[in-house]
């Protein structure tokens, strides 16, 4: 029997291991975690096929806007500010950086954010793409408008990167376009009680979901017969700093990514809040109603 | 970087392939084991935080990947859990006599509660103990199972012994 393992062994060893393995280690390794690495530029010719544009984009949609401004209000808006590119046969990127008009120093300072962001990540996909050659890549990150009233603009960054399977961040900002402040999900509150009701509907909510389907959805929550303890991860609450964003119906939205609470082919999630469960925890009823 | 991440982090890179093998043990093809992989070192960073003891990192990651392996299945109904009753009938009778079934269709032939006991015992290596966690049974049906599952086994390798 023992020759007969160690063939069965062998068989089981036989399988070829796909290079994919490795950018999904890499993919999945906490960002604090992954090794530094060199980031060496004009390395190469490839160099020479790159599409480096950093303009700023005046762009049609732009040009209404200033027409819009009635002589001193300055519009809150957003628009595309950098473009960076790389197209070649196995890694393509594209790399869109937002820029919200808008003159308060905490707006600067979110269009310091978008910037730096956009830089690092052009850095870090050459990086790592330049140790792996052979690996079909691909980055496109971007910005959307969810979300734009009189009050209120939402804009959702997103960010999707393909290596065999892919995966989509999404992160949201709320932005109070009158006072040109971002809402963050604390200052809607009086206390961190919010925490607890949100989370507890949220997954009675999963629960339902699960139940409905037959388990065909599938959430990282336990109480059902479809998802134990012992499964691995379970979600238990939100966090201080969860992704959200507040819709045009004044209701708060509630955000996950890809694997944050359930498996990935359940994609982004979103819950939507009734405000009845919020109510006792809001300090006002400005954006939330 | 934190102690238990460094550890993790060495046991991810020195194990990789390993990880591999075991995915696909379930899968049996090369999209699925990925996924099972990216879906278990998702949930292991989360959790991550939880685990105490270093020694036990390897029979905690194989728990996820294991489960992890079995919801895709599931999902995919591409195969559901065998009863003992099933079992018995469908594995091959004494009296049958397979020549040509090569020792790989052997360990395919288990049904995927036996194969992983093998898998793990055997292959990675893992105390009985460890399984038992792992697979989240107790002790004595680890064993009854590993018993069963090598006698299928002899039986369907009958034609090398």
């Amino acid at each position: 029997m023992k020759d007969q393992l160690k063939q069965l062994e062998r068989e089981y060893e036989s399988v070829p291991v796909p290079a994919a393995l490795d950018e999904i280690i890499t993919q999945t390794t906490p960002r604090h975690l992954r090794m530094a690495k060199k980031i060496k530029w004009a390395a190469s010719s490839i160099i020479a096929t790159i599409l480096f544009t950093t303009t700023l984009n005046i762009s049609p949609a732009f040009a209404e806007n200033i027409a819009k401004i009635p002589g001193f209000d300055k519009v809150v808006d957003v628009l595309t500010f950098q473009r960076f590119e790389i197209n070649e046969p196995n890694r393509k990127a594209v790399i869109e950086v937002p820029h919200v008009t808008g003159d308060s120093a905490e707006l600067q300072a979110l269009n310091m954010r978008y910037e730096k962001k956009g830089k690092e990540l052009y850095a870090q996909f050459k990086a790592e793409t330049q140790k792996n050659m052979t690996a079909h890549t691909s980055i496109t990150t971007g910005y959307e408008t969810v979300v734009s009233t009189q009050q209120l603009l939402v804009v959702g960054d997103y960010y999707v990167n393909n290596v065999g399977s892919s995966s989509t961040t999404m992160h949201y900002i709320t932005i109070d376009k009158q006072k040109q402040l971002i809402v963050t999900l604390p200052s809607l509150f009086k206390n961190r009680g919010y925490q607890q009701a949100i989370s507890a509907y949220i997954k009675d909510e999963m629960r339902q979901r699960m139940i409905q389907s037959n388990g065909e959805e599938l959430y990282w929550v336990t109480g059902t017969e479809y998802y134990k303890k012992s499964d691995g991860y379970t979600f238990e609450k939100i966090s201080k700093k969860q992704n959200f964003y507040i819709n045009e119906h004044h209701k708060l939205v509630i955000c996950f990514d890809k694997y944050d609470v359930a498996p990935g082919a359940m994609g982004l999630q979103e819950f939507e809040i009734p405000t009845k469960i919020l109510k006792p925890y809001l300090l006002t009823n400005e954006y939330i109603k | 970087m934190k102690k238990i991440e460094k550890e993790f982090l060495q046991f991810i890179q020195e194990n990789k392939q390993r990880f591999y093998y075991f995915a696909y043990s379930y899968t049996k093809n090369e999209q699925d084991a990925l996924d099972v992989i990216q879906e278990s070192l998702h949930k292991a960073w989360k959790a991550l935080y939880k685990i105490k003891d270093i020694q036990s990192i390897k029979s905690w990651f194989y728990q996820i990947l294991a489960h992890t392996a079995i919801d895709l299945l599931r999902k995919q109904k591409r195969v559901g859990v065998m009863e003992d009753f099933q079992l018995e009938k469908l594995s091959p009778k004494q009296c049958d006599t397979y020549k040509d079934v090569d020792v790989e269709l052997a360990l395919n032939q288990l049904p995927i509660h036996l194969r992983e006991i093998v898998i793990l015992r055997y292959f990675e290596d893992l105390k009985l103990d460890d399984i038992a966690t792992i697979l989240n049974m107790p002790l004595s049906t680890v064993k009854t199972q590993l018993y069963r599952a090598l006698k299928l086994l002899k039986k369907q390798l009958k034609g090398d012994f």
